[in-house]
């Protein structure tokens, strides 16, 4: 964990982009901004800016979780492939995990364009996903996609939820946050189907297992979102 | 570490003295009438030309709003109308009591921070000196007020500069030289009221408080963070923050008791402190502080072969353009450069090209040691012997006729071992350091007797200075 790095070079995109109130990134970042897939949806901040403080505190929350969900997920895949790298699942596994690392990119992102503070609870999280993917994919091929079935749920629910509350809000203002928060949540329900395909539920007490693992989420959810 | 309590005790003792003695200045001052208020605002405008225009511009907008005000609002107002619907040029009451905290300001130096400052700032607007009584906080408010203006403005000053660099107006900062000069622009604006400073700050650690002292402190670390380049979304956020709060909080307590001309010391202490953490975060760069690779610590080489020919083009290491002549590829060192190289160099095969193929590449040659990658460590083997006949009898062998003869020996064939000399030291050292290749052995142990002392010496001029050095002693 190392400490400062200096400021990047100024990149010649920033002038085009001058427009909008954006930060700058490290030189590396923005090289790997080039790549995302969703450039539809990055080409300007897709979160509004704040109108107070209330509105600066809920969107820092939803993007906290967020990207604490994103991370855990991450962590998770990770731990899985690390024990089924050498089997039939390593391919599927693999690609559910790009497509998390996609979405843990756009949120990394996002919550260094509005200065939101990442939640402290981070390399617990990095631990406990690990342990958690490694730790289900031990028990079998079955287990793992039932701990993949039981996460995706969870955070679809939540993601879900999410939705819910900024088309209370103002669906007009949060258009394109909306738009990302659904692509998102479509993936992973798609990775929730796959789990199941995946005889998720020939897994070893699967409703224990899924139970479990869906409080611990809704756990993590709710201690992400205030610290 | 250590030093950092240290200065943290010193200063506290320092500042609490400060606090007792301002308390009785205070009651003496509260007698003075509003005439020489008056006079000594005046005398005060008179003084903003002196002040050197590194802060000024942001003191100077506490006066210039507080300046006009008398002049335009505010003719039959009274603590009634404190709601402000009846008339369109009315203020919120939030708006009137920024207003009236801004005018109290100018009254710190002589009432320090208290409720007296905001009655007389009041009485500056037309206002009567009850308008105080808006404020159930008193003088925390004021103070709240005044650290909440100074972050704004810094936040201003600093989203200027950022604005600049982003135009390609001005070159961006490194972080070290970045921080230091934020928490310098915003700690000169305590300087108009350093005297009163240590009563303010022993008022915001009251617990009514500090909840909001907090959140100012925080919003001030994240803004100059923030604008120095921090994106990260990990740990790293907070360890920063956290490691900047205490530079920040400890060069403030240092600035209270200082008494050297312009604060020098205090800005000689930030600069250690800043450095401090640097070298914390650097452990692994020892020569370079930049990020990937820089003009100081990498040299650049091209490669550009196209193969034209029938015949198979062979690329090699001589092919290796560099941009600095001091460092070009082993191989391609001309014999005449360096009598001294015994060793044939051939040039190393990169690889082959057939008609029509090209290979372009840009390569860096970075600079550094071994213990980063066993790649860069110069030396092959090292070999150290001493007594090569065993005179001293450092070590019994069994049977001595075994043991095969060093080609340091200095006895006959036939002797097995020297005789045994009791009252010998050893005083000869035999060293034998073989190279890979990158450097020549003499250079190795030159260079290598050269990063020891230099080591030694900086070991000494830091401790000196740790000795010697005692910022924090009050005199």
């Amino acid at each position: 964990m190392g400490l400062p790095t200096n400021l990047p070079r100024i990149e010649q995109f920033v002038a085009s982009r001058f427009f909008c109130i954006c930060s700058h990134y490290y030189g590396r970042g923005s090289r790997q901004r080039q790549q995302v897939q969703h450039t539809s949806l990055r080409a300007y901040n897709v979160v509004p800016p704040a109108r107070d403080s209330t509105e600066k505190a809920m969107m820092d929350r939803m993007l906290r979780v967020d990207h604490a969900g994103e991370y855990g997920a991450n962590r998770i895949y990770a731990g899985q492939m690390a024990v089924l790298r050498r089997t039939s699942t390593a391919a599927l596994i693999e690609h559910m995990w790009d497509q998390e690392k996609q979405h843990l990119k756009t949120f990394i992102e996002l919550m260094a364009e509005n200065r939101v503070r990442p939640t402290i609870l981070m390399p617990f999280w990095n631990v406990a996903g690990f342990a958690l993917g490694a730790g289900s994919a031990l028990l079998g091929k079955e287990a793992a996609m039932a701990c993949t079935v039981a996460i995706e749920e969870t955070i679809s629910e939540h993601y879900n939820s999410q939705i819910r509350e900024l088309m209370e809000e103002d669906p007009e203002r949060y258009k394109d946050l909306l738009e990302l928060i659904k692509t998102f949540r479509d993936e992973e329900m798609e990775h929730h189907d796959i789990g199941l395909e995946q005889d998720a539920e020939m897994a070893p007490v699967f409703w224990l297992l899924k139970n479990t693992i869906q409080a611990g989420c809704k756990a993590a959810i709710f201690l992400s979102e205030r610290f | 570490m250590a030093a950092l309590f240290r200065t943290l005790k010193a200063a506290s003792g320092g500042s609490l003295r400060c606090l007792v003695s301002a308390h009785r200045n205070q009651i003496s001052k509260v007698e003075r009438s509003f005439r020489v208020a008056a006079v000594l605002r005046l005398s005060d405008e008179s003084k903003q030309e002196e002040t050197p225009p590194h802060y000024s511009s942001s003191y100077h907008k506490h006066y210039q709003a507080s300046a006009p005000e008398p002049e335009t609002e505010f003719k039959n107002t009274s603590y009634a109308h404190q709601s402000g619907e009846q008339e369109e040029d009315y203020e919120t009451e939030e708006q009137l009591q920024h207003k009236i905290l801004t005018a109290a300001l100018e009254f710190v130096p002589k009432y320090g921070w208290s409720v007296d400052a905001i009655a007389e700032g009041a009485k500056t607007l037309n206002l009567s000196g009850a308008a105080a009584g808006m404020f159930n906080n008193g003088a925390g408010d004021l103070i709240l007020h005044f650290v909440m203006q100074c972050n704004s403005d810094l936040s201003d000053i600093l989203s200027e500069k950022h604005k600049q660099i982003q135009l390609g107006q001005i070159e961006p900062l490194k972080t070290d030289k970045f921080l230091r000069e934020a928490v310098e622009t915003r700690l000169r604006m305590l300087i108009p009221y350093i005297d009163s400073w240590p009563q303010a700050m022993s008022i915001l650690l009251l617990p009514h408080n500090v909840p909001e002292s907090l959140k100012h402190l925080s919003t001030l670390i994240d803004d100059i963070w923030y604008y120095a380049g921090d994106r990260s979304t990990d740990l790293n956020w907070y360890t920063r923050r956290a490691a900047l709060t205490g530079i920040y909080n400890t060069t403030e307590l240092v600035m209270v008791q200082d008494s050297s001309p312009d604060f020098e010391e205090t800005w000689k202490f930030l600069e250690n402190r800043v450095n401090d953490v640097m070298n914390m975060a650097h452990t692994a760069k020892k020569d370079c502080t930049c990020d990937e690779f820089c003009q100081e610590c990498a040299v650049e080489l091209t490669l550009d072969v196209r193969c034209t020919e029938d015949q198979t083009r062979h690329v090699t290491s001589r092919d290796l353009l560099s941009n600095n002549p001091r460092v070009i590829p082993v191989t391609s060192r001309s014999r005449d450069n360096d009598p001294n190289d015994y060793v044939e160099q051939d040039d190393i095969l990169i690889v082959k090209l057939r008609k029509g193929q090209e290979l372009r590449l840009r390569a860096y040659a970075k600079k550094g040691f071994g213990k980063e990658h066993a790649k860069w460590n110069p030396t092959a083997g090292v070999s150290f012997e001493y007594d090569p006949d065993n005179a001293l009898r450092h070590t019994v062998y069994p049977r001595p006729e075994e043991w095969p003869k060093s080609e340091y020996s200095e006895i006959d064939e036939d002797e097995v071992q020297a005789p045994y000399d009791p009252n010998g030291k050893p005083e000869r050292f035999y060293y034998n350091v073989e190279s890979c290749g990158s450097l020549r052995p003499e250079t190795i142990v030159l260079s290598a007797l050269a990063v020891l002392k230099k080591k030694l010496s900086d070991l000494q001029t830091q401790l000196s200075h740790e000795i010697q050095s005692d910022v924090l002693t009050i005199n």
